[in-house]
């Protein structure tokens, strides 16, 4: 045989084998948590989900309540700051294409997507939690909403440049005004992908530890404290247990990785609903 | 003379230029809060920050040293602060995962767009969407309780043993949380992201050029070798942004590095990265002076590496042009 071909034979051969090493982690990462956390789940029951965790000492490893809460409660209202922020930006960049500021939009928000999220958590420390001298949810909020700001950001903008320009242009003629115009058309038109924008910001936010770590700090006594104390999150509960020696912390932290990867999967999911395409 | 735009024009944009503006105001206020806080260590230390080893705190403030003048030994009393090991370990884990992440993102992208049927290619797609928003702390505990141990036993104790001459591996593994773990594990994150980046150029190739490629009779090997030199451009554009993802990443690193002020040639052993180091000294970094200053002063490099790979990685991407 030709030397070309069994040099291009034995290059598929590697090629298929290494791309399916790629992505056999993230089955048995899947499987390995389930394996780990639906049973701790299950033992638990109901009380999994509405209890706090218990001593380190004591029968049964308690619940998951305050992290839930928390995740809850900062994703909500990260979401509630950074929807509006980065859509209107995004309508911002849209309807003033050449506007240095558009430019500067575009690569700040690029750039943001690639910061260390620590370093978020590190700058709301020192904007909040110094000043007022305490953790609270609310800083692990406002961590969260700058997190999901550029994914939001990017992804409005994706859908609302996908609006055709004869709808925007019918709409003027008609003798809309300009917020009329956005509000009333090229916000309509594109809400699908606004919404999925939306999902996947959600999802990056809800799954995010290290921002957390210095702003809501964790809080595990109570369910929920109120959004001026600290408070926990299903990532940041699991990144603290898991690290600690005590068979209890580990149980919660291994329930708790697979509550959240059940909610992430669907999140996932919900995404991908979304994506079917818009047609016009 | 153009006519004046009317009044609700001028509401608008201003509505609009508001929420931009304070987006930009965040990532100045990113890069002051790091620099406005790590001066103070800078005053101290200097630039010695950066350049050496020895993490040592105390409440017995550091010695004033010369500014400008790096050192490689701090002062013998007193507190020290020396971010070198950390940025060490940061560089040693990302190039370990840009290495192997590299090799999953071509194998994927030349199976996905060359080798696999249609059907397959669209679930392969779909996986690689999955792995890149799994939050990254589910990596970290996995990489903790599953991948750490079984590159212990099956990588790193064998390669020690008949390769061990070889500075690399030249210490012995101790157990399962290591620098080269955080690698290998860094790789699997990563790669999801660089696939979407080399996949997209890869499809920008105009399909006559592809078509002459083949009615020269090439083989798939070298019709894939000619395709991907025409993107090499974003090729080391998903190697700079990979990079800046591995470097930057805390929850998943922290579970699996080691967490040890730690200086070597060898990746088999427990180490800081930046961000590790942030994370675990962080909360007591404010009973002892300079300290939490020292750490936003790592902080700062991981926010100026971070921001530089990312424009050059931009301006590489914008080169890929057919």
């Amino acid at each position: 045989m030709d030397g070309r071909f069994l040099v291009d034979r034995v290059f598929t051969v590697i090629v298929v084998v290494v791309a399916i090493i790629a992505i056999l982690p993230v089955f048995h990462i899947i499987a390995y948590i389930t394996w780990r956390g639906l049973p701790i789940v299950i033992d638990n029951g109901l009380s999994f989900f509405t209890d706090v965790p218990a001593a380190v000492v004591a029968e049964k490893p308690g619940g998951i309540a305050p992290a839930l809460a928390g995740t809850a409660f900062m994703t909500i209202t990260a979401t509630l700051i950074a929807v509006p922020l980065a859509t209107l930006a995004a309508i911002f960049s849209v309807e003033y294409p050449n506007h240095v500021l558009t430019k500067a939009v575009r690569v700040t928000s690029r750039s943001l997507l690639e910061v260390a999220t620590i370093l978020i958590g590190m700058l709301i420390f020192v904007l909040l939690v110094l000043p007022t001298g305490r953790f609270t949810a609310l800083a692990g909020s406002l961590a969260l909403a700058i997190v999901m700001i550029p994914y939001v950001y990017t992804y409005a903008e994706l859908a609302l440049l996908s609006v055709p320009k004869t709808y925007i242009e019918a709409a003027y003629a008609l003798g809309m005004k300009k917020a009329q115009v956005i509000f009333y058309v090229t916000v309509r038109v594109a809400r699908r992908g606004l919404a999925r924008g939306i999902a996947i910001a959600v999802t990056k936010a809800m799954g995010e530890t290290a921002p957390l770590l210095f702003t809501a700090f964790g809080a595990r006594s109570v369910i929920f404290g109120g959004p001026l104390e600290p408070a926990d999150a299903l990532p940041l509960m699991v990144f603290q247990f898991i690290q600690t020696g005590y068979d209890n912390w580990r149980a919660l932290a291994w329930g708790g990785a697979f509550t959240l990867l059940v909610l992430y999967l669907s999140f996932f999911i919900l995404a991908r609903l979304l994506v079917k395409e818009v047609r016009y | 003379m153009a006519p004046r735009r009317p009044l609700h024009d001028i509401i608008v944009f201003y509505s609009l230029a508001l929420p931009a503006s304070l987006i930009i105001l965040i990532l100045l206020l990113l890069l002051l809060s790091q620099l406005g806080v790590a001066i103070p260590v800078f005053g101290v230390q200097g630039i010695s920050t950066y350049t050496t080893a020895v993490w040592r705190p105390s409440y017995d403030p550091p010695q004033q040293t010369i500014i400008w003048l790096p050192m490689l030994e701090p002062p013998q009393r007193g507190a020290w602060y020396g971010l070198l090991p950390a940025i060490w370990g940061t560089l040693v884990s990302a190039i370990t995962a840009i290495i192997l992440g590299l090799t999953f993102t071509i194998a994927l992208v030349v199976f996905m767009e060359e080798i696999a049927p249609r059907r397959v290619r669209e679930v392969f797609s779909t996986i690689v969407d999955l792995m890149a928003g799994l939050p990254t702390v589910l990596y970290g505990v996995w990489g903790l309780a599953f991948l750490g141990p079984l590159l212990h036993k099956y990588v790193m104790d064998p390669v020690h043993s008949y390769l061990g001459i070889i500075p690399l591996f030249s210490c012995e593994p101790l157990s399962g949380a290591t620098v080269f773990t955080a690698g290998v594990l860094l790789s699997i994150m990563i790669t999801p992201f660089m696939v979407a980046l080399v996949q997209e150029s890869y499809r920008s190739i105009p399909f006559t050029l592809k078509e002459a490629a083949w009615s020269l009779g090439m083989t798939r090997f070298e019709y894939v070798r000619l395709n991907l030199s025409m993107i090499l451009p974003s090729i080391a554009s998903a190697i700079l942004l990979g990079f800046g993802r591995a470097s930057s990443e805390t929850a998943a690193v922290t579970l699996v590095v080691g967490n040890a002020v730690n200086i070597g040639f060898c990746i088999f052993a427990p180490a800081y990265t930046i961000s590790s180091l942030i994370a675990n000294q962080f909360t007591e970094s404010q009973d002892f002076p300079y300290m939490l200053n020292a750490l936003f002063a790592g902080g700062l490099i991981l926010l100026v590496i971070g921001l530089v790979v990312n424009s050059i990685g931009i301006i590489l991407l914008r080169r890929v042009r057919f």
